[in-house]
């Protein structure tokens, strides 16, 4: 049903992988057309990949990884009545370096550097250094301590108007006085098992810088393309705290999490405003899942989510965010019951899997998650699901 | 607004030996976005279409050392 361990991107540890991943993901939204104005946009990527893994005994293992992208972005831009349209390539070369070590028995720990150059054909470039580290202790079979601290660099900006991600998205990459988002990431936790695995606790802090970030003006109603009037750079910060609690019992199974967390920003340009929270930022996010299991084969589920409202922003063009007091306001609060049930079956290598329930059976879910997920309305926004799989 | 989408995806792994081998990955998705302005017929007022290509040689040498090396594009056409 979806409950468990909550995540999001923007809090997560974010590792080598990921943040290779992050061109996929940018890449896969950056297009645009508008058919009566013939406006066009897009992006050419071609990306060469080596990664080698070395473990020669279990006390140490390496990898490193090379990769070179070439980017070709098209970009148009409306403005005084004309068109501006403008092609600009980008070169961008990593290198990563990634040890483990087992230092004793339970001490192991991570190191890694990864080195990208940044270069655009038509403006500056940029070099930078991101260390990662990491440091596990195991005291005894069941508990785990850790620590993580990792920098990050990105060379790419986006902003999402009404919280619904479209191509008309102010998207840009670190040109034209952009420069590259930076971050710090730390964090300690303690995750333990206990009455023989029947139960999982875990605990975890974390602290986070972020720099040259991007964010809408307060007074902007962006009429074209030229950015630089509507956008205003500044730094910010996120901390939080996340616990999670996970048990069985008899035919009982039962998962709680909960993390709170504040996600700050502050721009220079408008030093009045202070200290503002980010456009994501959600103080309060809990989940919690109760399940009976009947026999071998069949169980039932009840779910809850509850998280503090969005901040607002102006879902429309002829309205700036002034207008609505610059992130004072915040939505509701959010809370969801989804009910389901699940019939499983093996015949020896096949399986029979029967799923069945209510979605949102009680709450009052965000606006853009009813969008999302629903197509089929029933009262307050209630909504059944079924699902059948036969694996053979 | 209304939006319609459809997408694919294909894969193809062929073992050159117990630790070598070739993979290829084909996606493609196709978006549309309408607006309906009038009430006869809604007009399209945004269209994506996204691929990307992928090939991957992953190889082994002795026991202890694995390596990749991958190719990819990713590229898009207006329609």
């Amino acid at each position: 049903m979806g409950f468990g361990s909550y995540t999001d991107t923007e809090f997560d540890d974010e590792t080598w992988d990921d943040e290779w991943d992050y061109d996929k993901t940018q890449n896969d939204t950056y297009m645009q057309e508008d058919v009566n104005n013939e406006i066009r946009s897009g992006i050419k990527t071609a990306t060469f990949n080596t990664e080698f893994n070395y473990s020669p005994e279990n006390i140490y293992s390496t990898r490193w990884g090379f990769k070179y992208s070439n980017e070709t972005y098209e970009m148009t831009a409306l403005g005084n009545g004309n068109m501006r349209k403008q092609n600009e390539t980008i070169n961008q070369y990593s290198l990563y370096y990634d040890n483990f070590i087992r230092v004793t028995d339970k001490i192991t720990t991570r190191v890694g550097v990864h080195f990208v150059a940044y270069n655009p054909i038509n403006y500056r470039n940029y070099y930078s250094i991101q260390p990662r580290f990491t440091l596990n202790f195991t005291p005894g079979k069941n508990n785990l301590l850790y620590m993580n601290f990792s920098k990050m660099e990105q060379f790419y900006h986006y902003i999402s108007f009404d919280g619904f991600t479209l191509p008309t998205d102010f998207r840009m990459p670190s040109i034209k006085g952009f420069k590259p988002r930076t971050s710090e990431h730390y964090e300690i936790g303690w995750k333990r098992n206990f009455d023989g695995d029947k139960g999982k606790l875990e605990t975890s802090a974390y602290y986070k810088t972020r720099r040259n970030i991007v964010a809408l003006k307060p007074d902007a109603i962006v009429e074209d393309g030229n950015w630089n009037n509507y956008i205003m750079v500044g730094n910010g910060d996120s901390y939080g705290i996340k616990f999670f609690l996970y048990y069985i019992l008899s035919k009982w199974t039962m998962q709680f999490s909960y993390t709170y967390s504040r996600s700050r920003e502050w721009f220079d340009e408008y030093k009045d405003l202070g200290k503002v929270p980010s456009l994501y930022d959600m103080p309060h996010y809990a989940a919690g899942a109760l399940s009976y299991k009947f026999n071998k084969a069949s169980s039932i589920s009840l779910g809850c989510i509850m998280k503090s409202g969005r901040i607002k922003v102006s879902d429309n063009w002829f309205e700036s965010d002034k207008d609505l007091g610059f992130r004072k306001k915040r939505g509701e609060f959010n809370y969801r019951i989804d009910l389901g049930y699940t019939f499983k079956k093996d015949f020896g290598e096949k399986l029979l899997l029967l799923r069945c329930g209510l979605y949102n059976l009680l709450g009052n879910p965000p606006e853009e998650d009813i969008i999302d997920f629903y197509s089929v309305h029933l009262s307050e926004n209630c909504l059944p699901y079924g699902s059948i799989s036969f694996k053979f | 607004m209304n939006h319609y989408s459809l997408d694919y995806n294909a894969k193809l792994s062929y073992y050159l030996s117990e630790t070598s081998s070739i993979k290829l990955f084909a996606y493609n998705t196709f978006d549309e976005f309408r607006f309906p302005l009038y009430s006869e017929e809604a007009i399209p007022i945004v269209k994506w279409n996204n691929q990307i290509y992928k090939a991957t040689y992953n190889g082994q040498w002795g026991e202890i050392r694995k390596y990749h090396i991958s190719i990819l594009f990713i590229t898009y056409k207006p329609r």
